[in-house]
């Protein structure tokens, strides 16, 4: 029964300790670089044959040769040590090799804790609702390792442990949530972020080589959501500007942004009604621009704006942000400078020849006139045999003319590309704009959601007497995808996320309180900050506070839920309600002796009963019966929830 | 073991919380025959372990407000949480447990006496894990299943002869997390005979027993054996033959040459030294020796004579009589 030290007698514990650190290291494989990977894998199975004892534990001089080994990956696979993936890597590499030199309870404790912290490294990498799951089973998981540490007898089974540990874990919950709602978010980094703090995701990218976003479409990924204030605009307005690609080399193209002091050149017609005001709640991408209605008249002060009307964060967006916008459907842009005419004239030199050709005689049909040039361009997408297609052929080197004479099959950024280069190479200003079209409103909270493969690319055109003026060549050739969406374009099916191959109500009808469960997470979840805190106050009707409120506030909540969830764990959950017929036996006792009856620990009923006799004859009967049936109930076979009501009721009904 | 004052009442445990407040240091202290630990009565710290966790807790609420992470905010703060149930559980295994003195066996002075504890558990779940310890000795731990007793003991150092009183003794838990200590320090009314430490045969010899006297004592049950003959009553039931008995119908007592009698008197005057506790310890060693050759043996102190006899129950009233002399 005893166990005279805190050392321990055997290997035998190491083993649950190994699955909590695969169970916590599995989600971050995807991120670890292939040495450490295989190092991982390796100390892994090394441990598990030395925890079954099939291998030796290394030596002390053995173990710090694997230590210097980590830190020589870490430096060989990510040039440091410190950062976000190194330092992840480097506390889980450690954590393994503390498996092998577990001497005292304290060293499990150690180990247990590192666990807690690559768990909650988890959350640098997603904040999904996924994730926090299985941060939580994590946390329950290492939870019940703490109380297998602190059963020195080892007299608990896995399963008694896990129970213990999840009922601890919902114990925490009321105060957990106090605590999240009223703790006082202090905005911004507190030091210099490590450059690896973001990792990569899906969504657009900074350039553009036709091909890439018919690989998006397959996503269905939400790429942003937004509330309007008012009803939303028509599908075809919904153009959402992210960036402006002005620089081709013959196959890709890239921003070619105008300086940093430059301004941009808006003007809005001043007609009531047409403002679109918004909000969206951006999901991480990892670039520092934003998403925003064309065209852009209004924006939060902490971001900027280019005269390209690209509205930029000062930050990468590595979490889910949200920001209020403003649009305006008859404001136009007015901003170009010689410089900037120059630049969206530009064309590689000595590709396209045929293309080229083409340009120029459409100019001269035309007569140099740019709306009759647009026109006509249109006209030939149109006219032409050309096809929308998630599957276009690959191109060879002069892309365009192969587009425009061979294949003539292509998705968005083809026809983007290939009207851009026509306009240049006809003398008329013209650049690409990339971002999405369109979006789907939630019925469930109202809410419009963008998907990834929604992306999609389009071109401004130059006028003199007008500014940039959009066009979409896609429209000419599909104009389903501008007027009703992506998955009413025309496409192949069988590339389009599944979910928008389906046509039924009821999916749909899950799949919307899906996305408004998910929205809700970002809003209320992830996106909680002082903006939402006050927010959430002046919802229940408390105003405007400050810090300082915030902190009393949470002073007196947590003291208060704190005493309720004492009481909860004090006199439920672990300890079931006392023995009801022995409270009632000693209720009987006890006004036994308050009537006079002297009752000790040590009488034998049948002296209490004796002197009971002498002192109030006329109970006795009564009395040594209740005795009797206590007797019966603690020591005979005939206890049960019928035979304890009747004790129950006879010490009740008991009257001196 | 006398009972030093008149065990509490059910009535008086059960309006404790009526009593006047002064009462409350004499309640606080003992020793008790029986209590159940209440809450002012358990006391609890974070272990190193504990402090380590508010530290990584600290370290995790740094790293959410550095890196805005909304979900770190939300680990760390359950893990704080978590660390708050784990102060209120860990004192929950102590609080409510019923502790009842029981009992203890003699032991020779200077060597560990041994005490058992009683741990009643009424609750519906156990509880896991406490160590029980006086003095710094080494621990004992139990597990105290639901609505069930367990026994636990603790060892108190004992130094001389006569009555030892257990003491305080300190029963503690860490369960079920490790990250807090609960532990009560309480004395319940339990004490144990300490027999004098008997001298090493050795110095029996030094000592010059049984020189004026008929009967080496310092030899007895060092005879050789010579022979059988039929059991008569009187006869220590250790000298029986049980193998020559199975094989007969009558029981064989076992002979042996030596020319001593067979009873014998162990006497505070036969014994010629002057220091009261070395006369003791030699005398104790002579009643275990006399036990262990299963003599008929009386003992004479000069204020009490135990007549002859054998058994275990002899050999301890005996013993009793010595660890008592003079007090």
């Amino acid at each position: 029964m005893a166990t005279k030290s805190a050392r321990l007698d055997s290997i035998v514990v190491p083993m649950p300790l190994l699955a909590g650190l695969v169970l916590v290291g599995l989600p971050l494989y995807a991120y670890l670089s292939p040495i450490v990977l295989w190092y991982v894998f390796a100390l892994t199975v090394w441990s598990a044959l030395a925890i079954i004892g099939k291998v030796p534990i290394p030596s002390g001089s053995i173990r710090l040769l694997l230590a210097m080994v980590i830190v020589g990956a870490l430096y060989v696979s990510y040039g440091a040590v410190f950062g976000l993936i190194p330092g992840t890597s480097m506390v889980l590499l450690l954590a393994y090799l503390k498996l092998f030199e577990i001497k005292t309870r304290r060293d499990i404790t150690v180990i247990i804790f590192l666990g807690y912290f690559l768990a909650s490294s988890l959350f640098f990498h997603s904040q999904s609702v996924w994730v926090a799951l299985y941060v939580i089973v994590l946390a329950i998981y290492f939870t019940s390792l703490l109380v297998m540490v602190a059963d020195r007898n080892a007299s608990t089974s896995l399963l008694q442990r896990l129970k213990i540990a999840l009922r601890m874990v919902l114990q925490s919950l009321p105060l957990m949530l106090i605590m999240f709602v009223l703790f006082p978010r202090i905005p911004g980094p507190l030091w210099q972020l490590p450059k690896d703090a973001q990792s990569a995701s899906t969504g657009l990218s900074e350039e553009m080589t036709p091909g890439d976003i018919n690989k998006l479409v397959a996503s269905y990924d939400v790429a942003f959501r937004v509330k309007f204030d008012a009803p939303p605009p028509d599908n075809r307005n919904l153009y959402w500007r992210g960036l402006v690609l002005s620089d081709y080399d013959g196959k890709t193209w890239r921003r070619d942004n105008a300086p940093d002091w430059t301004r941009p050149e808006v003007e809005i017609y001043q007609q009531a009604g047409d403002d679109i005001r918004y909000r969206v709640t951006l999901e991480p991408h990892q670039h520092n621009w934003l998403y925003a209605l064309e065209l852009i008249t209004g924006f939060d002060d902490n971001y900027r704006l280019t005269r390209e009307l690209q509205l930029l964060s000062n930050n990468l967006v590595s979490s889910v942000i949200s920001y209020r916008a403003q649009a305006s459907l008859q404001a136009s842009n007015h901003g170009l400078y010689p410089p900037e005419r120059r630049k969206n004239l530009e064309l590689p030199a000595g590709y396209n020849p045929k293309t080229l050709a083409l340009a120029q005689a459409m100019r001269r049909t035309a007569a140099g006139n740019p709306r009759a040039i647009v026109q006509a361009v249109l006209q030939y997408f149109s006219n032409q045999e050309f096809y929308y297609t998630l599957t276009p052929p690959l191109l060879g080197n002069n892309a365009m003319d192969d587009f425009l004479f061979k294949s003539r099959r292509g998705f968005c950024e083809h026809y983007a590309s290939a009207f851009t280069t026509l306009m240049r190479a006809a003398g008329v200003p013209t650049r690409i704009v990339l971002g999405y079209q369109g979006g789907e409103i939630n019925p469930v909270d109202e809410y419009m959601i963008v998907r990834q493969s929604d992306a999609h690319a389009w071109t401004e055109v130059w006028l003199d007497d007008q500014g940039w003026m959009r066009v979409d060549p896609t429209a000419a050739v599909a104009p389903q995808r501008i007027e009703r969406g992506i998955q009413s374009a025309g496409l192949e099916k069988q590339y389009l996320p599944g979910l928008l191959q389906v046509n039924s109500d009821v999916l749909n009808r899950v799949r919307f309180v899906w996305d408004s469960f998910q929205n809700g997470w970002n809003q209320w979840v992830v996106g909680f900050d002082e903006q939402k805190q006050l927010k959430l106050f002046k919802m229940l009707g408390l105003g405007d506070v400050s810090k300082s409120d915030l902190m009393l506030y949470l002073v007196v909540a947590m003291s208060f839920v704190g005493l309720l969830v004492a009481w909860w764990v004090i006199r439920s959950g672990y300890y079931q309600p006392r023995d009801r017929v022995r409270y009632y036996y000693r209720y009987f006792l006890k006004r036994l002796s308050r009537q006079g009856l002297e009752i000790t620990e040590q009488d034998t009923s049948q002296e209490m009963l004796t002197r009971l006799k002498i002192k109030f004859p006329d109970m006795a009967e009564q009395a040594s019966n209740i005795v009797k049936q206590y007797q019966d109930l603690i020591y005979g076979q005939s206890r049960n929830r019928g035979t304890e009501k009747t004790f129950v009721r006879l010490v009740r009904t008991f009257r001196i | 073991m006398a009972r030093t004052k008149t065990p509490p009442s059910l009535s008086a445990v059960a309006d404790a919380g009526r009593r006047p407040f002064f009462n409350f240091i004499a309640k606080r202290s003992g020793p008790f025959d029986a209590i159940t630990l209440d809450r002012r009565r358990v006391y609890i710290l974070p272990t190193k372990s504990g402090l380590m966790f508010a530290v990584l807790v600290l370290v995790l609420l740094v790293g959410s407000i550095n890196y805005s992470k909304s979900l770190g905010f939300m680990l760390t703060f359950m893990l704080a949480a978590i660390g708050n149930v784990a102060m209120y559980v860990t004192w929950r295994n102590l609080v409510g447990l019923h502790l009842r003195s029981g009992g203890s066996k003699p032991v020779y002075a200077r060597q560990p006496a041994r005490f058992s504890v009683q741990l009643e558990n009424t609750d519906a779940s156990c509880r896991y894990s406490i160590a029980i310890s006086a003095n710094g000795y080494e621990y004992e731990l139990v597990d105290v299943p639901a609505k069930a007793l367990s026994c636990a003991h603790f060892e108190v150092a004992s130094h001389s002869r006569g009555v030892l009183s257990a003491g305080r003794f300190r029963l503690e838990t860490t369960f079920p997390t490790g990250l807090f200590v609960a532990w009560t320090s309480i004395e319940l009314n339990m004490s144990t005979l300490i027999y004098p430490a008997p001298v090493d045969k050795a110095e029996l010899q030094v000592a010059g027993t049984g020189e004026d006297g008929d009967t080496d004592l310092a030899s007895v049950g060092l005879e050789e054996f010579s022979g059988l003959r039929k059991y008569q009553v009187g006869d220590s039931w250790r000298r029986v033959s049980w193998k020559r008995s199975a094989h007969t119908d009558t029981i064989y007592t076992k002979e042996f040459v030596g020319g001593k009698p067979e009873r014998v008197w162990i006497d505070w005057n036969q014994v010629a030294v002057s220091d009261t506790e070395q006369r003791l310890s030699i005398l104790a060693r002579l009643v275990l020796n006399a036990d262990a050759a299963a003599v008929i043996y009386g003992v004479r102190l000069p204020n009490q004579e135990i007549q002859p006899d054998t058994g275990s129950a002899h050999l301890h009233q005996c013993l009793r009589a010595l660890a008592l002399y003079g007090h």
